[in-house]
């Protein structure tokens, strides 16, 4: 977005490098600002560095930088202060264990108690996601149990609350996986391939509530590979290659026929559907 | 894709209904370990019928002075010594599983008891111990003081290079092997006698037991478990894995030291007291996995009340099984839980 100057509101990553032990995977890597009501979608080929992009974002990573949120650095920040606003979904899905979904959800509520929103506001309000973040005061008063089932509810798998981890397909323990995330209504969801198990339903499930989520005001990234998806649901496109992002703008700026065969070797055709989405058709290789 | 409220009353009253049921089970256990301790206060080599032991127990006064002092401060210190060792072994078992995200873990997997038992050599065949503490006190003292000093030199080697389990294993498992190779060297060295008394002691004991090791027992296990329990949450985020841990907030590192001087404290001081009686770090947290599942709120308490279950039939048996003597704990505890262990494996029926 073009704001810029003194609003330093939404998620800015500026100049961040990330890696694991020595190696660098992003270097000098800048993104954003992502603003409150926004779906930004991270694209790109296999080990491009958009799981460490996001893994940065939520400070999972050894990353160097800075980035800021509603203008508070988070690099650096403890990790029970960071989680309080930004809540990271990792591409793995939780193990085939003995914990129901319902318990595998209440841990992430209660693994590390956060205070009532109504408290923490102050540094990382802005004006227009208040209201939002309002409706949240009574909710972070309800019990966690409560709390925890409309997460799942949400997500439309409330009917599996009591089901075993182990029980449950991988698209289901996705959205466990997503329920997770959701339920402390953090300010921004971070999420690595939420829908890669997910069938043509729950893809639109998961879609809608991260529509919702966005217009409640808070800042919402994820990692998808169906570019169609991407183009039908996301505000911005980020493309990565190689750790750098090539990319990032609305869908028809940054899909265009080119730049896909310059990043995937993949020759396609981008159409605007009669509906007026755009749609990757894959022609073939080269 | 809301649902209807109906659907939320329903689900609500399902899991009250699985709490409430947890929570019989651990009651359940809990009386099954007092009646375990009952029958291992009943039984001995001395000449006491198991009913007048029993009526003992009640009333003091209906023994004489020889068989009252029997009860009270030979067999149920002994009774006791069990009880709280398998409990500490097994919740410390039940720590490390989750810590190290592995089934196969136990207390004893980083080393914890081969530096309580080379602490034990040292003091058994060479005299070398802790200077002023009570000779009576030596072999206890200095396994407790080896096995916590392994479990800060494991941490120490896990600063290098960050503490996630596969480093911790392997450095664990190197502790194990330098462990074991400077025991069989003082064996080696060591007179007859002495190699006696080390294979003994390591077989696991109650030999010494005493209301003194009762007593310490009962302390550790009371001061641990309430911190043991406070991280109860944070345990069941980390079965799912640590990113997803660190992604809830959980300062996983922290966890994982916090978790590791918990279990030296428990391991060391149950191997200090009874020797290495390694089955039931292992099996008494499947037992208690297998009943209450993985949510550590019970996973923990029922890890600790499988253990002393467990250990409590043991210490029975490992008196009845040859008429006349006590078999080493250690031996009998693994003759006991593994069929009992199998025997739920296998008739696993829908889980709680
Ligand atoms: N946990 C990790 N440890 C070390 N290297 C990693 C780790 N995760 C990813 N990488 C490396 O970082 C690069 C980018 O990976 P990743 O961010 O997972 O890509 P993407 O999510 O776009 O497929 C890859 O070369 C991968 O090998
Ligand atoms: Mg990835």
């Amino acid at each position: 977005m073009s704001s810029g100057g003194v609003s330093s509101g939404g998620l800015v990553a500026e100049r961040i490098t990330a890696g694991y032990g020595r190696r660098d995977v992003l270097s000098d890597v800048s993104l954003g600002p992502l603003s409150s009501g926004e779906v930004t979608m991270l694209v790109g080929p296999n080990a491009a560095g958009k799981s460490t992009l996001l893994r940065a974002l939520a400070g999972l990573v050894r990353v160097s930088g800075s980035v800021r949120l509603d203008g508070q650095e988070l690099v650096g920040l403890p990790p029970r202060r960071r989680a309080r606003h930004v809540a990271f979904m990792p591409q793995s899905l939780p193990g085939s264990l003995d914990l129901t979904a319902l318990e595998a959800v209440l841990s992430a509520l209660l693994a590390v108690p956060q205070p009532p929103r109504s408290e923490s506001g102050g540094s990382t309000d802005d004006g227009g996601s208040e209201g939002s973040a309002g409706s949240d005061r009574s909710s972070a008063r309800r019990e966690p149990t409560e709390r925890a089932l409309t997460a799942l509810a949400r997500l439309g798998i409330q009917s599996l609350a009591m089901e075993p981890l182990g029980r449950l397909s991988g698209g289901q323990r996705q959205l466990v996986s997503l329920a997770q995330s959701i339920v402390r209504g953090p300010r921004v969801l971070l999420l690595d391939e939420p829908t890669s198990a997910l069938d043509l339903r729950y893809q639109v499930v998961v879609m809608r509530l991260l529509r919702a989520e966005a217009e409640a005001g808070r800042i919402v990234a994820l990692v998808v590979h169906d570019l169609t998806l991407a183009a039908r649901w996301a505000d911005r496109i980020a493309l990565l290659r190689d750790g750098r992002i090539v990319a990032a703008a609305t869908p028809e700026e940054a899909l265009t026929s080119d730049r896909l065969r310059e990043v995937y070797g993949v020759r396609t055709r981008v159409e605007r559907c009669s509906r007026g989405t755009l749609q990757v058709i894959v022609d073939g290789e080269g | 894709m809301p649902q209807p409220a109906e659907a939320t009353v329903a689900v609500v009253d399902a899991y009250a209904a699985l709490y409430r049921r947890r929570l019989a089970l651990l009651a359940a256990m809990l009386v099954a370990t007092a009646v375990a301790l009952t029958l291992d206060v009943a039984t001995g080599p001395s000449d006491l019928p198991v009913a007048d032991a029993l009526r003992g127990l009640l009333d003091p006064g209906a023994l004489s002075p020889a068989q009252a002092f029997i009860v009270r401060d030979v067999r149920l210190p002994a009774a006791l010594t069990a009880l709280l060792v398998g409990a500490a072994l097994s919740l410390s078992g039940a720590e490390m599983q989750t810590i190290l995200n592995n089934p196969l873990a136990s207390p004893f997997t980083l080393g914890v008891s081969a530096a309580a038992t080379l602490g034990a050599a040292l003091a058994i065949a060479l005299g070398i111990a802790i200077p002023g503490v009570p000779e009576a006190w030596l072999v206890s003292a200095n396994a407790f003081a080896f096995a916590l000093a392994s479990v800060f030199l494991l941490q120490a080697l896990g600063r290098m290079r960050g503490t996630g389990p596969e480093t911790l294993v392997l450095f664990g498992i190197a502790l194990v092997f330098a462990f074991n190779a400077l025991v069989g060297l003082i064996q080696f060295l060591s007179s007859q006698q002495a190699l006696q008394q080390l294979v003994f002691w390591s077989l696991g004991s109650l030999g010494a037991a005493n209301w003194t090791s009762a007593g310490v027992l009962a302390l550790v296990v009371t001061l641990v478990f309430p911190f043991s329990y406070a991280a109860r949450w944070k345990m069941t985020a980390l079965t799912m894995g640590d990113e997803r841990a660190r992604a809830f907030g959980v300062a996983v590192d922290r966890l994982r030291f916090a978790s590791l001087v918990r279990i030296s404290l428990l391991a060391a001081v149950a191997v200090a007291f009874a020797g290495t009686i390694g089955f039931v770090g292992l099996v008494g947290p499947h037992l208690a996995r297998l009943l209450v599942g993985e949510d550590h709120r019970f996973l923990l308490p029922a890890s600790a009340l499988a253990g002393a279950l467990v250990l409590s039939l043991a210490s029975t048996a490992s008196k009845l099984v040859v008429p006349g003597a006590v078999l080493p704990l250690g031996i009998v505890t693994s003759l006991v839980g593994v069929p009992a262990f199998l025997a739920l494996v296998v008739g696993r029926r829908e889980r709680l």
